[in-house]
């Protein structure tokens, strides 16, 4: 196997990784702990992919001047994937994940087989991995599996997977997904951004898998950060906020709520928030600071904060999205 | 080949024009290749230079041998032993240090009096058809960078033009060393071509996506900006948000830019 992928591609890494010039600039840890940063990157990308048997080469640009303008090489670091005599660049950003993402969508097949070894890779890309769990010999769900496959190509990883022991593998963890898994063949998405993992365990026809891909692209529960937020802002539609101070917390009341997030999915998008990070946010969406977990939900106008003596279960978030949704909609007639 | 009347006259004229970089020229100057003509014989190119419009708005401008290597070669010897840490400009134009924004010496050039080689590059850069000459040129300044040298993103505009009398309406950034790797001329808020396009010659397509236009530090080369926002055919006094820019860090060798500003006078 990693025969065919050492004569069909390799990476080189055209990057400047140490430098030994004498420096006299002031200031200049900075630069230097920048091209030691570049180094771990590298090392931790090589890593990665190792399994797959990419071929990495580095060049230190410093010592094969000639060699790397002749390649156009203007700046470090440069990634370039080649394929027999054609190379293509990488454009994206300088971040091991990302660079994994880029070479793994380069060499994988329609259908990656995910085992336990894998696993970890493959799911922690910057495109989410829809994983299918297939009996042995299901040969028709495979068959289903592989036409959604072509369809989802730069959207997802699509893996299969007989293994039905990798549920404690798969993160974040689903305690309702470990404890009870449904018998195969279902479908999972895992994504680094959600906070939940998206199960489909209804017919296994390729139509439905589709719809069901489309819908997961996007985080069910997502994260709120500073990056995330315009894309909130901007969908138009209300934002329920899970604030936890803990991750662990953050997780697993994202999954009570995962249910109910289904439910609103086109109405109102669910992210959890760092309460410790994101203190500042707490407080305009109508919370008391320093009790949490807390749970509020903002539109383009107002914030309708969950009491915050009352617990967070997914029935009691239901009925009190349900009643924001109607003074929501009520306003907007009003208006 | 007989060619047809109307050929016969367009020959020489799109000759004259592809000869000039015209072929890469937006239609937006019309009228100006004329005057580029005309003023283009007083003032002869050095060798076959070649614009190229990168932005409308704000207007940038890539110039493949705006000078010689030659003409770099004196610039660069008379900024020689004139070199003096860079400073930073706050919006009343006062100068501070602060070298993990900007690291690199700065050396003044003397005058187009005193000059042949500034007098020549000055009258080029003023008969360039997209040239907007809304003031006179500030004296040329040298600005160097050894390995590690940066200038982090900032504005040539100043928002307070009554605090400093006026502003600098429009950039050359001439590249008259550039031995170096790294060092690009970065526009954060423009788009990036395609990883495919002919712009891969003079712009540097290994860059992220998101980390906008890099141009590439070619010797004899200038890349060419309007600070201000464009008030029909002349300037105004607002700055152009989109003309954010850094020297990217000097990763290997050496690289030195000649700045040409002009400087508009406050006029109210």
């Amino acid at each position: 196997m990693s025969g065919h992928w050492l004569r069909s591609i390799f990476v080189v890494l055209l990057a400047h990784i140490h430098h030994t010039g004498a420096i006299l600039y002031s200031g200049v840890d900075e630069f230097e702990a920048h091209t030691k940063n570049d180094g771990l990157v590298v090392v931790s990308f090589a890593t990665n992919v190792a399994e797959w048997g990419v071929p990495i080469v580095t060049i230190d640009c410093e010592l094969n001047a000639a060699f790397c303008a002749s390649f156009d090489v203007a700046s470090y670091p440069t990634i370039r994937t080649f394929r027999q005599s054609d190379y293509a660049r990488y454009r994206g950003t300088f971040k091991s994940p990302a660079i994994t993402t880029h070479v793994l969508q380069a060499i994988l097949p329609t259908v990656t087989t995910v085992e336990k070894h894998n696993l970890p890779v493959i799911s922690s890309l910057t495109i989410p991995l829809l994983l299918a769990v297939l009996p042995e010999d299901d040969i028709a769900s495979a068959e289903e599996l592989n036409l959604v496959a072509e369809l989802l190509k730069h959207k997802y990883i699509v893996g299969m997977t007989h293994d039905t022991s990798l549920h404690p593998d798969l993160k974040p963890v689903n305690t309702e997904l470990a404890a009870a898994p449904p018998p195969p063949p279902y479908l999972v998405v895992l994504n680094v951004m959600d906070e939940v993992i998206p199960i489909y365990s209804d017919k296994f026809e390729s139509g439905r898998l589709y719809a069901f891909a489309k819908q997961y692209q996007s985080p069910q529960i997502g994260r709120l950060e500073f990056s995330s937020l315009p894309h909130y802002m901007k969908s138009g539609i209300p934002l329920a906020v899970i604030f936890a101070e803990h991750e662990t917390e953050r997780r697993s009341l994202a999954a009570s709520l995962q249910v109910v997030a289904a439910k609103y999915r086109s109405k109102v998008n669910f992210a959890t928030a760092d309460a410790r990070k994101l203190v500042f946010l707490a407080e305009p969406m109508g919370l008391q600071p320093g009790r949490f977990p807390a749970f509020s939900v903002q539109t383009s106008e107002e914030a309708f904060p969950f009491d915050q003596d009352e617990e967070i279960t997914g029935k009691a978030i239901d009925a009190f999205i349900s009643d924001v949704l109607a003074a929501h909609s009520l306003r907007d007639r009003e208006l | 080949m007989a060619l047809p009347l109307p050929w016969r006259i367009m020959v020489p004229i799109v000759a004259v024009a592809v000869a000039i970089g015209i072929s890469s020229f937006d239609a937006a100057f019309p009228g100006h290749y004329l005057r580029q003509l005309i003023i283009g014989a007083s003032h002869p190119w050095p060798s076959s230079p070649a614009f190229h419009v990168f932005s409308q708005d704000p207007v940038v401008v890539y110039i493949e041998n705006l000078i010689t290597p030659a003409e770099a070669a004196h610039l660069v010897k008379q900024a020689e032993g004139r070199f003096a840490t860079s400073p930073m400009w706050d919006n009343e134009g006062k100068p501070h240090v602060d070298k993990a924004y900007r690291r690199s010496t700065t050396a003044r050039l003397g005058t187009a009096a005193e000059d042949d080689v500034v007098r020549a590059i000055e009258a080029r850069a003023r008969a360039l058809p997209f040239y907007k000459p809304v003031g006179s040129f500030m004296p040329m300044v040298v600005q160097n960078y050894e390995v590690a040298g940066l200038y982090r993103d900032h504005y040539d505009w100043f928002d307070d033009r009554h605090a400093v009398g006026g502003n600098i309406a429009s950039t050359f950034f001439v590249y008259i060393l550039a031995n170096c790797t790294g060092g690009g001329t970065n526009f954060a808020r423009l788009t990036p071509p395609d990883s495919d396009s002919r712009w891969c010659e003079w712009i540097d397509c290994d860059r992220p996506l998101d980390e906008g236009v890099t141009f590439k530090p070619i010797l004899g080369n200038a890349v060419y900006w309007e600070n201000l926002e464009a008030d029909g055919r002349t300037l105004s006094d607002r700055g152009h948000q989109r003309t954010l820019h850094a020297g990217m860090t000097v990763t290997s060798g050496n690289k030195l830019g000649l700045n040409l500003w002009t400087w508009k006078p406050a006029h109210d």
